[in-house]
C-alpha cells in the first residue's frame, strides 16, 4: 500500500484557480465603456534650414567649393568664402535654435585643416570651433523671428596659413615646401534643434 | 490498495473518486430538479458612443486625419460623447499616443494635453488636465483624466475638444487612440 500526497497538486490546483480568477477580474476592470477612436497625422519640425553658395542658387543640407586654383598667385590669404544660412520659422512666435555647421577640406596640397587656419563668422559675429575627425565643427545659437531669414557664415582664410608667401614672417612661409594652390572645402549643416520654447 | 493523503489522513483512492462522481451526479441531479431551465441572449454594448472630428468639418467619426503640423503649435480634435444608457455613467477619459519617433512619459511629446467641454454651457474655458504614464512600450504613453470629471446623464450628448500643445522638438507620425474606461 503506498499513500500519495496529494498536497502539492492541490497547493498547484489552488494556485491555478487564483490565476485564472485574478485574470477575469482584471478583464472585468479593464473594459472600456466606449468605442475607440483614433487620429492619425505626422507633426514637422518648425524649422527649415538649408545652405547656399548663392542667394539664388540651390538650397540644401552642404555646398562644396574650391578655394583658389592651380595658379597659386591668385590663392590670396585673407580673402573670405561666404555661404548663406536660410532659416524658415514656421511659427508665429520667435524660436531659439543650435546649428550645428561642419567646415571639412576634401582636397589640397598643405595639411590638414587646423583651427586658426580659417576664421568662421555668422551674422558678422566670431565663432571658435572644435576639431573633429574630418574637419571643424562649429556651434551656433541664435533666435530666430518667425518667417524667412537669411544670415551669412563668412569663412576668412587667414592670411598666414593660406597665403602664397615665402616669408610672411611668422615662420608660416610656404613657396618651395607645399604651396596650398588649390583646396576644395564643404560646409555642412549638420543638425539644427529648438533649444528654447519663447512662449509668450 | 492505494491511499492518497488528504489533510495528514490516508484515504482509499477509490474512495476519493466514488466522492467525487457522487457529488457532481448530485449537483446536476439537484440543478434538474429544482426548476426547469430557461435563456436568454443578447448584446451588451459599450454605454457611451465617441466619436470625433478635425475642427472646421462637419460630420463627426471613429477615425480622422490630422493635417501635417509643425512642432510647436497644437492639435485640436473635437469630441461628441453620448450616453446610450438610462443611468448616468462616470468614466475616465484614456487617451493612448503612439509616436514611431519614441514617446516617454518622463518627458512627453507635448507640453500639456487638455480637455475643454462646450456643451453643455457653463464649462467653457476650464480644462480638465490629463494625467501621463508610461505605455507599453516606449513609442506609447497614455493620458487619462480625473475622473470625477468626467460623467454623462442618461441619455445627454456632451460635446467638447481635446487640445495637444506639441513640444517644439517633437517630431513624427502620431497616432492617438481616444476612449472611456470605467471610473475607478
Amino acid at each position: 500500500m503506498r499513500n500519495y500526497n496529494i498536497r502539492p497538486i492541490l497547493l498547484i490546483l489552488l494556485l491555478v484557480t487564483l490565476l485564472l480568477s485574478g485574470s477575469m477580474a482584471i478583464a472585468m476592470v479593464l473594459p472600456t465603456i466606449s468605442n475607440t477612436v483614433t487620429a492619425t497625422g505626422v507633426v514637422l519640425s518648425p524649422m527649415s534650414h538649408a545652405i547656399s553658395l548663392i542667394l539664388d542658387g540651390a538650397w540644401g543640407s552642404s555646398v562644396t567649393f574650391t578655394y583658389g586654383n592651380e595658379d597659386h598667385n591668385d590663392f590670396v590669404g585673407g580673402d573670405v568664402a561666404t555661404v548663406h544660412l536660410q532659416t524658415l520659422n514656421h511659427l508665429d512666435r520667435p524660436l531659439t535654435v543650435t546649428s550645428v555647421i561642419l567646415l571639412e577640406k576634401l582636397s589640397g596640397t598643405n595639411a590638414p585643416l587646423q583651427e586658426g587656419h580659417v576664421t568662421f563668422t555668422y551674422n558678422g559675429s566670431e565663432y571658435l570651433g572644435e576639431m573633429v575627425d574630418s574637419g571643424i565643427q562649429y556651434t551656433v545659437t541664435r533666435t530666430c523671428d518667425p518667417a524667412e531669414t537669411i544670415q551669412n557664415i563668412g569663412l576668412t582664410f587667414n592670411n598666414a596659413h593660406w597665403k602664397n608667401n615665402p616669408s610672411p614672417g611668422n615662420g608660416n612661409g610656404n613657396r618651395g615646401s607645399s604651396p596650398e594652390r588649390s583646396s576644395e572645402f564643404r560646409v555642412t549643416l549638420v543638425s539644427t534643434t529648438v533649444t528654447k520654447n519663447n512662449y509668450d | 490498495m492505494k491511499k492518497v493523503s488528504i489533510f495528514g489522513r490516508s484515504v482509499p483512492l477509490v474512495v476519493v473518486l466514488i466522492v467525487g462522481l457522487l457529488v457532481t451526479g448530485a449537483s446536476a441531479a439537484v440543478v434538474n430538479y429544482l426548476s426547469n431551465t430557461v435563456n436568454a441572449s443578447g448584446d451588451f454594448e459599450s454605454p457611451f458612443d465617441l466619436q470625433v472630428r478635425m475642427p472646421g468639418t462637419d460630420e463627426y467619426g471613429y477615425s480622422v486625419n490630422f493635417d501635417d503640423l509643425y512642432g510647436g503649435e497644437t492639435l485640436a480634435i473635437e469630441y461628441k460623447l453620448t450616453n446610450r444608457a438610462d443611468v448616468k455613467i462616470h468614466g475616465d477619459v484614456q487617451v493612448e499616443v503612439k509616436c514611431n519617433q519614441g514617446i516617454t512619459a518622463s518627458n512627453p511629446d507635448f507640453e500639456k494635453v487638455e480637455l475643454y467641454r462646450t456643451v453643455p454651457a457653463g464649462y467653457e474655458g476650464i480644462p480638465i488636465v490629463f494625467t501621463v504614464t508610461q505605455g507599453s512600450n516606449n513609442y506609447r504613453v497614455l493620458y487619462t483624466t480625473d475622473s470625477e470629471y468626467t460623467s454623462n446623464n442618461a441619455g445627454e450628448t456632451t460635446y467638447g475638444t481635446i487640445e495637444f500643445v506639441v513640444k517644439d522638438n517633437a517630431v513624427g507620425t502620431y497616432t492617438i487612440s481616444g476612449k472611456l474606461i470605467p471610473d475607478v
